[in-house]
C-alpha cells in the first residue's frame, strides 16, 4: 500500500472519529453516528484509499455496530445489498457478458458501421450511434473497449496529424457516457435513482419503460449536441474516407439463441405495465437460461461486475441508514433551499454532481448525494433523483472522470486539453438541457 | 520482506534446447492457450493457459482483456500506466537477472572444466 493511501485512510478515520465525538448541537445521537459513517465513506470513495466496493463493506460493518437497535435490526442494512435493483443490474450484466462472449456486440457494431458511408461526419455519427445503443444494454466500459478495438485499424490508417483520429477516439467515450443514461441498466447511477425513488413514500417505482421515456430522449438530445460539438472542435482533413470494417466473425446457433433471449428479456422489460412482472424478476430470465443451458459458465458468472453491485449495495445501505437514523432530515434542515427557485436548486444539485463525478466514481457520487437530494422539500424527489443520476453521466472532463474516458485517453491519441475542452462544453450544455427538461417537460413523461 | 523469486530459462525436456517456439490458440469465450514446442527436436515442452495476454501492443492487449466492468477511471488509468511502463521495466529487470545468473553459472562450469 502506498503512502498516499495510508494518509487517506488516516484522514478518513480521523474525520469520522472527530464527527463522532465533537458536540454538534441538535443532531439526534443516531444521526450523529450515521454522519460519522457518511464522512468516512465520502473520504474513502473520493480518495479511493481502499477499493470502492470494500468501502461498501466498511459501511455495512459500521452500520451494524453503531446504528442497529432493537427497533432497527442490522438486517435492515444488509437487505439493500440484494435489493430488486441489484438483481436487475445482475441480469443486465449477464446479458452483457453473453453478448460479449459470443461476439454479438462486435458483429453488430461492424455490420452497422459499414452502412454509414464515407463522410467523416457520418462515420462519427455511426460510431456514436452504435456505441450509445450498446451502452444502453451493456456496461459503458465494455462497450468503449470493444468500439475502440473496432476503430483502431481505422485510426491507424489515417495521417498522424489528421483530426479525424481525435474525433473518432473521443466520440466513443462521449457516446458511451451519454448512451448509459437511456435505460435503468445503462449505468449504476440510474439504478440508484430508481431504488431510492422506489423506497420514497408517495413516489413509488418507475418501470423500465418509464425510465426510458425520458432517459432515452435526454440521451438522444445530448448525443446529437455532442456530435455537433465534436465536429466543431475536430475538423477532419479530408471530406471523404474509404475503408471497410472487416467482419471476421459470424453468428452461430448459440449466438442466435443469446440474441433471442436478450430480445425476449428486453421486450418483457418494456411491457411490464401490461404483464406486471417486476423488472428485477424478468432479469432472472437470462440469468437462469444462460447458466442452466451452458451458454455461460460458473467462471463467467464469477466475472460479472460484483464489485459494482457491492458498491451499489453499499450506497443503498447508506441511504437506508441515513433515513432510519434521521440524518437526511437533519442535514436538509441545515441547508436553506427555500429562497431558491426550484430550477436554481436543480441547477445546484446537477452542478455539484457533475463536479464531484469529474473527480470520483459516478456511482460513488450518486451513492452519497441521492439520499440527501431526494429529501429537499422545495424540489420534487423525482426531479432531484433524475437530475443527480443523469448529471453523473455528463461528467467527462478528465481522463479519470469515467472509465470510458480513461480507456480513450490510454490510446495516446489525445491530450488532456482535448478531453477538457470537449467535456466542459458538453457538460455545460448538458446541465442546461437537464434543468430545462426537468423544469418544463418531465411532467409529460412520468 | 525480500521477494522470493526464481528466474530460469525454459528448456526442452527431451533435448535440453532453449530454442523454443510459442503456438497460441484462441478459442472464443476461453482463455488463450500457449503450447511451447522445441524448435530443435519438435517435442512438446509446456502448455500455459493465460489469464491475461499482453503483447508489445500494450493498449490493444489491454482492450482485448477488458471483460470485467471497471468502477473508476482512476483505476483504469493506473492499470494502463502500469502496463505501459512497469511491465517493460520488470521485463528488463528479470532478463538482466537471468543473463547475470547464466554468466555466473558459466564461470562455475568453466572452473569445473579447468579443474578437471
Amino acid at each position: 500500500m502506498n503512502k498516499k493511501k495510508v494518509i487517506s485512510i488516516f484522514i478518513g478515520v480521523a474525520a469520522a472519529i472527530a464527527v463522532y465525538f465533537i458536540p454538534m448541537g441538535d443532531i439526534p445521537p443516531l444521526a450523529k453516528k450515521c454522519l460519522s459513517i457518511f464522512v468516512l465513506a465520502a473520504i474513502f470513495w473520493i480518495t479511493e484509499a481502499i477499493p470502492l466496493y470494500v468501502t461498501s463493506f466498511v459501511i455495512l460493518l459500521l452500520e451494524a455496530l453503531l446504528l442497529s437497535t432493537p427497533e432497527i435490526p442490522y438486517k435492515t442494512f444488509v437487505f439493500p445489498f440484494f435489493s430488486p435493483v441489484i438483481i436487475l443490474f445482475m441480469g443486465g450484466y449477464i446479458l452483457s457478458t453473453a453478448l460479449h462472449k459470443y461476439k454479438i456486440d462486435i458483429i453488430l457494431a461492424k455490420n452497422i458501421l459499414n452502412t454509414f458511408g464515407k463522410k467523416p461526419a457520418w462515420i462519427t455519427f455511426g460510431l456514436m450511434a452504435v456505441t450509445a445503443f450498446l451502452s444502453m444494454w451493456m456496461s459503458n466500459t465494455a462497450t468503449t473497449a470493444m468500439m475502440i478495438t473496432v476503430s483502431l485499424p481505422i485510426i491507424y490508417s489515417l495521417d498522424k496529424d489528421d483530426n479525424f483520429r481525435k474525433l473518432i477516439i473521443l466520440s466513443i467515450p462521449v457516446a458511451a457516457n451519454l448512451g448509459g443514461m437511456a435505460t435503468p441498466i445503462g449505468t449504476p447511477p440510474n439504478a440508484i435513482a430508481l431504488e431510492t425513488l422506489r423506497n420514497l413514500p408517495g413516489v413509488g417505482a418507475i418501470s423500465f419503460l418509464g425510465w426510458m421515456k425520458f432517459g432515452l430522449l435526454v440521451s438522444l438530445i445530448l448525443l446529437f449536441i455532442a456530435w455537433i460539438v465534436l465536429l466543431l472542435f475536430f475538423r477532419p482533413k479530408l471530406n471523404s474516407y474509404s475503408f471497410d470494417v472487416k467482419i471476421e466473425n459470424k453468428l452461430n446457433n448459440q449466438s442466435k439463441f443469446v440474441i433471442a433471449i436478450a430480445l425476449v428479456t428486453i421486450l418483457l422489460w418494456l411491457t411490464s405495465f401490461k404483464h406486471k412482472i417486476p423488472d428485477a424478476i424478468t432479469a432472472l430470465l437470462p440469468l437462469i437460461i444462460f447458466l442452466a443451458f451452458g451458454i455461460l459458465n460458473a467462471k463467467d458468472f464469477r466475472s460479472i461486475g460484483w464489485d459494482v453491485l457491492m458498491l451499489l449495495g453499499g450506497g443503498l445501505s447508506l441511504g437506508v441508514a441515513m433515513t432510519k437514523s434521521g440524518l437526511d432530515t437533519w442535514l436538509i434542515s441545515k441547508i436553506s433551499f427555500e429562497a431558491l427557485p426550484d430550477f436554481a436548486a436543480l441547477g445546484i444539485i446537477s452542478t455539484i454532481t457533475i463536479v464531484l463525478s469529474t473527480f470520483m466514481s459516478n456511482t460513488a457520487t450518486t451513492n452519497l448525494l441521492m439520499p440527501i437530494v431526494t429529501k429537499i422539500p422545495t424540489i420534487a424527489p423525482l426531479a432531484a433523483a433524475i437530475a443527480t443520476a443523469l448529471a453523473a453521466s455528463c461528467a467527462m472532463v478528465l481522463p479519470i472522470s469515467t472509465p470510458p474516458n480513461a480507456i480513450a485517453y490510454g490510446s495516446n491519441e489525445l491530450k488532456v486539453k482535448d478531453m477538457v475542452k470537449v467535456g466542459l462544453v458538453i457538460g455545460i450544455i448538458a446541465l442546461l438541457v437537464l434543468i430545462l427538461f426537468l423544469k418544463f417537460f418531465i411532467k409529460y413523461f412520468v | 520482506m525480500e521477494k522470493i523469486e526464481k528466474i530460469r530459462r525454459e528448456h526442452c525436456p527431451s533435448c535440453g534446447s532453449t530454442a523454443l517456439e510459442n503456438i497460441l490458440q484462441f478459442v472464443p469465450g476461453k482463455n488463450i492457450t500457449v503450447y511451447v514446442r522445441c524448435l530443435k527436436c519438435k517435442a512438446f515442452t509446456a502448455r500455459y493457459i493465460l489469464e491475461r495476454y499482453l503483447s508489445d501492443k500494450t493498449y490493444e492487449s489491454y482492450l482485448a482483456n477488458l471483460k470485467h466492468i471497471r468502477l473508476s477511471g482512476k483505476k483504469i488509468k493506473e492499470e494502463l500506466e502500469f502496463l505501459s511502463t512497469e511491465v517493460k521495466e520488470e521485463f528488463e529487470r528479470i532478463t538482466k537477472v537471468l543473463d547475470a545468473k547464466e554468466v555466473k553459472d558459466k564461470k562455475i562450469e568453466d572452473l569445473i572444466i579447468e579443474n578437471d
